[in-house]
């Protein structure tokens, strides 16, 4: 009953943030205007020459942002940087910005903000609140998004970590260039997770092909079996079990991995390989044939495939067959090394 | 996650070249001994090596242009001369071998590992040539491929993980495996170089100011995976590279209620999932917009100073937390027409509440986290031991509110009610009597013993 109460609690939960998460009508952080609503009409100084002044028509024919702050505090400060950054990495010409001031800082705590250098978009002054308290503004800094005919489509309040990951992707979809399926992926992309127990078996796999390259086929058939007991599907690490198998001529074992391993992925080139070359030793010429022609064209396999086929036609006493089979595998080896010239510094 | 599937059969055909080779001479062998074909192949003298077919000369040395010049032809060359691991078996055949197999040829000179804990798999199946050429390479310390890539190609699950992750641990420049784990052996899990926090705290050396000033820690950080409890270190899809998304990461733990040495603390999971109307940071999954995880000077891991009780004489000092966001004069303006819709006509109701000898701190009023009323409005206020019930109404303009604090008084930002009742004078700030407990106790998220 408890743990039923636990899911319960853990779906009603999980709906709620991921409907949180991605929902863009939310307005919880302003009270006198919704998602949908006009733009507000307002006519404001700029921070720079106070005798001029931004209207909010400006805004208007492109997607826009309207960032509330104050300064000497950080959550604003930090994201006036990254909405700089933001609308460089959009284009400047693309979307329309302003900031609004809505703090009685003097103009020396103003200028303070940007002596590392000016925003690329207008400083704009609201001592007395009108904007603010059009909109109905709870926090600082917050930022509304409009469309291009000017209607209210996000708001986004304070600095959350994510701030910049939003801010992008929503400019990117009000200009078109993503659909909201998209928008909303990349403002909740999925999590990594590494699938641990895959990730050891892999590990012991590749470390046990490196053993084995340098002659320890002991050590790395150990360590295949531990692969292979953490994650059975690493059809690989069967397959090298199954070869190594083969190579001490235990074919029933051997056999037994490449069964097991097409079993998981028939179509696996490997296995099949392995089961030929056990059909092979097995003097089944017929069947192992039939996989042999098929993995001849197919890489990387087509090289033992080759091989795997001169056996077979020795083994049937076609010593021209063989020998064509065998320089087949030879010459897929070593595409441009003539086969005398290989055997240099080794 | 799909596995990166790095590993290729193609490697395999160094082992069974040689079978082949051998194969290939067999059927030359057959080849010679049939009459039809009886032909000696040009350029092999049976039973010789090809390299055989004129006398070595070992006195030249190893290192001619013809023959093994390029072993050491690389930038970084192993230093010992060739018969420091080689013997000379036989002059005839030109028949080297090696000293004693690896790893004791390498410990002859080099250290092994000896009481380490923890092993890297390549040097526990003692086979230094896994990771280096004991001949010459263009990277140093010998290795097979330069830096993150030469481990990715065992750990193939890691380049696909780095690959994906939006945010980065560091600069790629930063970001070396080897900046964390050690590659032959450690002390530590993982090989890391040394123990958690302190390995990150080398470089997150703000964090550790943080931990070391704290009055208040985050047990997060000194049980189980310490700071992998939060982070991931190859990196991930969220800021501050956390594992998940941070809300997630929170309720993981705070999933239950929890005795702490500095209080309890409630069920935070069930409690905002039964709670919809959520504190704004809530809303964004971002608690650590109050809270820092690190550990704070504040109570309840307080960003920022915040009354601890539930009278206060007000100083705005005491509300930092809340001016992270909200605006100071949303307190310091005893009229506003904008900065609040707390308030009757232009009377802030804020400043009322607040902004005196004995202020109310925010909570007494609002949930801190979630809420089943708008603004996050309390159902009841805790009060010691008690709890009354606050009665609060919105409508379209304003509300209304009936705690035990004082009787039923409304407000109106169109139509301001005089002293929130009609025909009546709004009472000086001094005429709210104090709070009466009255109801029954009741199960805040967090139990707020400093209520007091």
């Amino acid at each position: 009953m408890k743990s039923l109460q636990g899911l319960q609690a853990f779906l009603v939960g999980g709906f709620i943030w991921t409907a949180l998460l991605i929902n863009p009508q939310r307005t919880f952080a302003i009270y006198n205007m919704k998602v949908g609503d006009p733009m507000p009409e307002f006519n404001l100084p700029k921070a720079e020459e106070p005798s001029e002044r931004f209207n909010s028509k400006e805004l208007i024919g492109k997607p826009s942002a309207v960032i509330f702050w104050r300064p000497g505090q950080e959550f604003s400060l930090e994201a006036l940087r990254e909405l700089e950054t933001v609308i460089k990495e959009i284009g400047t010409d693309k979307v329309n910005t302003v900031s609004v001031d809505v703090s009685r800082s003097s103009n020396e705590e103003l200028h303070s903000v940007f002596k590392d250098g000016p925003l690329s978009y207008p400083v704009l002054l609201d001592p007395e609140r009108a904007l603010y308290g059009k909109v109905g503004v709870i926090v600082a800094p917050t930022t509304l998004m409009f469309d291009a005919k000017g209607i209210l489509r996000f708001v986004a309040p304070s600095f959350p970590g994510q701030y910049k990951r939003v801010a992008l992707a929503r400019f990117r979809f009000l200009l078109g260039e993503i659909d909201q399926d998209e928008m909303e992926r990349r403002i909740s992309p999925a999590v990594l997770k590494i699938e641990h127990e895959q990730a050891l078996a892999w590990r012991r796999y590749n470390l046990g092909r490196k053993l084995e390259e340098n002659g320890k086929a002991t050590d790395a058939m150990g360590l295949y079996e531990l692969a292979i007991s953490d994650y059975p599907q690493l059809v690989q690490a069967q397959c090298s079990l199954g070869f190594l198998k083969l190579a001490q001529g235990e074919l029933q074992p051997a056999a037994a991995f490449f069964e097991t391993a097409l079993g998981y992925q028939p179509a696996f080139s490997e296995a099949n390989l392995g089961k030929a070359a056990v059909l092979v030793r097995l003097d089944r010429f017929d069947e192992a044939k039939t996989i042999l022609l098929k993995l001849k064209e197919e890489n990387p396999v087509a090289i033992r495939a080759y091989y795997e086929l001169g056996r077979l036609y020795q083994a049937q006493g076609q010593t021209g067959k063989a020998l064509e089979a065998y320089e087949a595998a030879l010459a897929k080896l070593y595409p441009e090394t003539p086969a005398e010239d290989e055997n240099k510094n080794r | 996650m799909p596995i990166n599937k790095r590993a290729s059969q193609t490697d395999r055909s160094v082992i069974f070249t040689r079978a082949l080779k051998l194969a290939l001479g067999a059927l030359f062998l057959i080849a010679l001994n049939s009459a039809a074909t009886a032909q000696e192949p040009k350029g092999i003298t049976e039973g010789v090596h090809p390299l055989l077919r004129e006398p070595i000369d070992l006195t030249e040395g190893c290192i001619t242009a013809d023959c093994h010049a390029p072993l050491v032809a690389e930038e970084f060359v192993h230093f010992p001369e060739c018969e420091d691991c080689h013997d000379l078996e036989d002059e005839a055949t030109h028949l080297f071998t090696l000293n004693s197999g690896s790893p004791d040829l390498c410990y002859a000179c080099h250290d092994e590992p000896e009481d380490a804990k923890f092993i890297h798999g390549p040097v526990a199946h003692g086979d230094c040539m896994v990771c280096h050429n004991p001949h010459s390479s263009p990277i140093e310390f010998l290795l097979e491929e330069p830096g993150n890539k030469h481990c990715y190609s065992c750990h193939t699950e890691m380049e696909e993980h780095v690959s994906l992750a939006e945010v980065q641990h560091g600069t790629e420049e930063d970001f070396q495996c080897t900046k964390c784990h050690d590659v032959h052996w450690e002390d530590q899990e993982f090989l890391l170089v040394s123990d958690m926090p302190s390995l990150c705290l080398e470089c997150h050396e703000e964090v550790g100011e943080i931990i070391e000033h704290a009055t208040v820690p985050h047990e997060a950080l000194t049980t189980d995976k310490k700071c992998v409890n939060c982070h991931n270190p190859h990196g991930s899809n969220e800021p501050k590279i956390l594992a998940d998304k941070q809300v997630n990461q929170c309720l993981e733990c705070h999933n239950e209620p929890m005795e702490t040495e500095y209080g309890e603390i409630g069920d935070m999971k069930t409690w905002m999932a039964e709670n919809p109307v959520h504190h704004g940071p809530i809303e964004e999954g971002n608690c650590a917009a109050c809270h820092n995880p690190h550990g704070s000077q504040n109570f309840r891991l307080l960003s920022q100073a915040y009354p601890k009780k539930f009278y206060n004489k007000f100083d705005a000092e005491n509300f930092q937390l809340c001016w992270e966001c909200h605006e100071q004069t949303l307190v310091m303006d005893e009229k506003t027409t904008t900065l609040t819709g707390f308030r009757n006509g232009e009377d802030n109701m804020h400043y009322l509440h607040v902004n005196r000898d004995k202020g109310r701190s925010c909570r007494a009023c609002h949930e801190m986290h979630a809420g089943t009323k708008p603004l996050q409005m309390k159902d009841q206020v805790p009060f010691g031991k008690w709890a009354f019930d606050l009665n609060f109404e919105k409508t379209e303009s304003g509300g209304s509110c009936a705690p035990g604090c004082h009787e039923e008084l409304a407000y109106d930002r169109v139509e301001p009610f005089p002293q929130g009742r009609p025909g009546e004078e709004t009472p000086a700030p001094e005429a709210i009597p104090a709070a009466v407990p009255a109801a029954a106790p009741v199960a805040a998220p967090i139990v707020t013993s400093e209520a007091k």
